[in-house]
């Protein structure tokens, strides 16, 4: 599909500088909880210890001394999680939404490329960008853990790693529906960021209240907590999951940009 | 081979958002190989109808055939065969005008990088400044450029020379030609009605959705109300011009006549045959003059 790979390369073009920053973010947050392994990992253990249980489960910090347990904790953990989330709204709101009330989606759109040809080209760069920085992610780990005595195999993080590249673009076709349903920047960071923290909420705290248990099953960060890839490697049943609304969400995407007025 | 269909056939289309029509049952043809001027105030409805060409806007309800095809059926390559200048050109600024055109181009799957460099010397554009660097006039000239850049066989273009100079005006208007020339066929939109005057074999006007008139330019012209004065070398009265054709409020003043003359001269030539003439000024109508004089008898007539 020549159209869908001209978009692809022509919006990586032009998010390469910001490409560069997000990596730099990516790799500075992975370092700084690998390097202090030794003195957080025990500092923080023994302040966790006193928290309940079911605090420790909602937080993904029930052993902490252990390097899966530490690093599903830290540079796998709510941080990660968190700046995923920011990474994949702001690339998403940009995809759509942001060129259709600039007015630069209506001059794309009437060239010869189907409305479907545009949300792929995007979905494929968001994609592209998160290849980029789950390579980083996986190189970074490696080369960290070895010096500061964090033994962890190259299989599992490579497990780790492909999961989150799963989960950020699951989160990001989702948040490339909104961009594609809302066509405003404003209303997809809105929706899309208060989705996420509901998915959130449904995959930690939620669960703690009696009857609730089931929402956990419904969230995409469950989808890659859950599976622990770290400690436990490929879940299929995650990955599917994950895979799955990935495909259907972009899907959606298409069908919704397709069937609405562009309005500039 | 030629389509047998004109390159642009509206019939009945019509815009609602909401409560407001925007556009209101119109119906239009432009011919192969015209230029064809879209005149209207701003929002008479002149960018609704032409999003609706290019299919970034759906019709409440109506018929659009563009080369014979309806534009939401037709797709991506329907619109290979149409250049688009939109009312507004935004395209992401942080990028040289040359990598910009580049990016357009692969995504019509290349254009001679030879075409991009010509229009860009005919416009006097520079390929190496930063698109954001650009002022409005300059970045008409890279829309200008994209829309020309592959030779379409149709260009549909919005308000194509605002905040072009005078000089690049002239330049569009041959590169206009240029196109016709070559058979092919253009639609653009304008409010300021000398540009269209100047351009456009046909015109249309339309005004709160509703198109009000079709027709030649020459046409618009003899309709239009032109200033007369003759000065004449013997004493004459208004009475003896009372009776001509399309002469109206005659006053007479020191053997000069003034008087507003809507339609053929013949009459009125004839007419001051009879005496002796010194000077005889006729002012070159203004299409703005037809323009209003159209709306205020559409006005006029929906009470």
């Amino acid at each position: 599909m020549p159209a869908v790979n001209a978009v692809a390369r022509m919006t990586l073009r032009q998010s390469r500088r910001g490409a560069v920053g997000w990596l730099a973010g990516f790799t500075g947050l992975t370092l700084l909880y690998i390097s202090s392994y030794k003195s957080v990992a025990q500092a923080k253990s023994a302040a966790v210890n006193d928290y309940p249980e079911s605090l420790k489960k909602a937080l993904n910090l029930q052993d902490f001394t252990s390097p899966v347990g530490y690093l599903n904790a830290t540079a796998f953990g709510i941080p990660l999680l968190l700046l995923t989330t920011v990474l994949v709204i702001t690339m998403a709101t940009s995809a759509l939404a942001a060129d259709e009330e600039s007015g630069a989606m209506e001059l794309i759109l009437s060239y010869p490329l189907s409305r479907a040809n545009l949300v792929l080209g995007r979905m494929a760069a968001m994609v592209s960008m998160l290849i980029g920085v789950a390579v980083v992610l996986t190189i970074v780990t490696l080369a960290a853990a070895r010096p500061v005595g964090l033994s962890i195999g190259v299989a599992d993080v490579l497990a780790a790693t492909f999961t989150w590249l799963l989960l950020a673009c699951c989160l990001g076709s989702l948040a490339l529906l909104a961009s594609a349903a809302f066509g405003r920047r404003s209303t997809t960071t809105a929706v899309a960021g208060g989705a996420a923290v509901v998915a959130y909420l449904a995959a930690s705290f939620l669960p703690l209240v009696d009857g609730l248990g089931w929402l956990r099953l419904l969230s995409p960060y469950n989808w890659f907590i859950a599976g622990n890839p770290l400690g436990k490697r490929l879940n299929l049943g995650y990955v599917a999951l994950l895979l799955g609304t990935s495909l259907v969400a972009t899907y959606l995407a298409e069908l919704v940009l397709d069937r609405r007025d562009i309005n500039t | 081979m030629p389509d047998a269909e004109p390159p642009i056939r509206l019939r009945g289309l019509s815009k609602s958002f909401g409560e407001l029509r925007a556009v209101d049952g119109l119906d239009l043809e432009v011919n192969p190989g015209e230029i064809f001027g879209f005149l209207g105030p701003n929002g008479a409805g002149k960018s609704t109808t032409i999003r609706m060409l290019l299919d970034l806007r759906r019709p409440t309800s109506g018929e659009v055939r563009i080369l014979g095809q309806d534009p939401r059926a037709a797709g991506p390559e329907l619109r290979r065969r149409i250049g688009y200048m939109p009312g507004e050109f935004i395209i992401y600024d942080r990028q040289s005008v040359d990598d910009a055109l580049t990016g357009l181009a692969s995504l019509r799957g290349g254009v001679p990088r030879r075409n991009i460099i010509d229009l860009a010397n005919r416009l006097d554009l520079n390929l190496r400044r930063t698109v954001r660097e650009l002022s409005k006039g300059n970045r008409q000239k890279v829309g200008l450029v994209q829309a020309f850049m592959h030779e379409p066989e149709l260009l549909i273009l919005d308000e194509p020379t605002e905040g072009l100079d005078p000089l690049l005006r002239r330049e569009f208007g041959e590169m206009l030609q240029d196109v016709r020339a070559s058979g092919r066929t253009v639609f653009l939109s304008s409010h300021v009605l000398s540009e269209v005057q100047e351009t456009a074999d046909r015109v249309g006007m339309i005004r709160a959705g509703r198109l009000i008139a079709v027709d030649g330019v020459e046409t618009l012209r003899t309709r239009a109300v032109r200033r007369v004065e003759i000065h004449f070398n013997e004493p004459v009265s208004a009475a003896q011009f009372g009776s001509v054709a399309h002469l109206t409020d005659v006053t007479v003043a020191d053997s000069v006549l003034r008087a507003h003359l809507t339609g053929d001269a013949d009459d009125l030539v004839k007419a001051a045959a009879r005496f002796s003439v010194h000077t005889l000024l006729v002012e070159e109508p203004d299409l703005e003059d037809v323009f209003l004089a159209l709306y205020r008898v559409d006005a006029h007539a929906r009470g």
